[in-house]
């Protein structure tokens, strides 16, 4: 016959606690830390599609950290006040209609960033959520 | 192409989108196919940009991710056709069509958007939306 012995005290439980809290820290950070490098994934191979001309698009384009008290999020985003050398006109004028316009001259940038956060969606986001957080705990 | 020959002729038949333009048309400013063209100035086109493939869970059932884009010389004549697709889309949530003896679902998850204006002046729409679907 086997026995075990288990004592709780105040104590005890006490530490438990504390370790929860401390493991709960550790995964959202890990959490966050990841996130942080599946979105410059996703926006390096986004940058490889995005069409070129005189690169004033592609130069618009960043990662955005939107955390809320309950929500790690990322937002990969192009378009803003920069100005296009050529035509003068800012970037986010036309961002839109670059990406939502088939153009036969730039075949494999049509829909440059939706395309790539599904196929990295599909294919290696999860993954590689799951190995960073693995790595940080 | 045959999925999207059944769908343009599906919208067609609930007047909310021209028919699909044939070689005998004299009239052209209808739906194509895949690709936009330079002329007319007043079409549509439909294309299937992307697809999930059946799973060995889904079975048959896999999805097309389908642009439907619209162009026209007068603004709020593209902007009423793209927002009656759309609305005509959002209508059925959830709900199986068959189209052509295949079911379809539609899932609208995003309004149309304003695409800016062409080389000509005319103005653009799209709207994005994955249709449900048996592949084979």
């Amino acid at each position: 016959m086997k026995v075990a012995s288990l004592q709780i005290t105040p104590t005890s439980v006490s530490a438990f606690r504390q370790s929860l809290t401390a493991a709960s820290h550790r995964v959202v950070n890990a959490a966050n830390n990841s996130l942080d490098f599946a979105a410059s994934m996703a926006f390096s191979q986004a940058q490889d599609r995005v069409p070129r001309v005189t690169g004033a698009l592609a130069n618009s384009g960043k990662v955005v950290k939107q955390n809320t008290a309950s929500l790690l999020r990322r937002v990969i985003g192009y378009g803003d006040s920069s100005l296009n050398p050529r035509t003068g006109r800012a970037t986010s004028t036309y961002a839109m209609n670059v990406h939502e316009v088939y153009r036969a001259a730039h075949p494999d940038s049509y829909k440059w960033l939706e395309l790539t956060i599904r196929q990295y969606g599909r294919e290696a986001f999860l993954h590689d959520l799951a190995l960073n957080i693995r790595a940080a705990l | 192409m045959a999925f999207l020959n059944d769908l343009v002729a599906f919208f067609h038949t609930n007047a909310v989108m021209p028919a699909e333009v044939t070689p005998s048309d004299t009239d052209r400013e209808k739906t194509y196919l895949q690709n936009l063209p330079a002329t007319p100035d007043n079409v549509w086109c439909l294309r299937i940009y992307d697809s999930d493939v059946p799973s060995l869970v889904g079975k048959q059932a896999g999805v097309y991710r389908i642009q439907a884009t619209a162009r026209n010389k007068v603004h709020s004549t593209v902007y009423n056709d793209i927002y009656t697709l759309w609305r005509f889309l959002i209508s059925r949530p959830e709900l199986i069509e068959e189209i052509n003896g295949n079911y379809v679902i539609f899932d609208a998850q995003t309004g149309p958007l304003p695409s800016g204006q062409d080389e000509k002046g005319n103005y653009l729409y799209t709207l994005n939306f994955p249709v449900k679907t048996k592949m084979y």
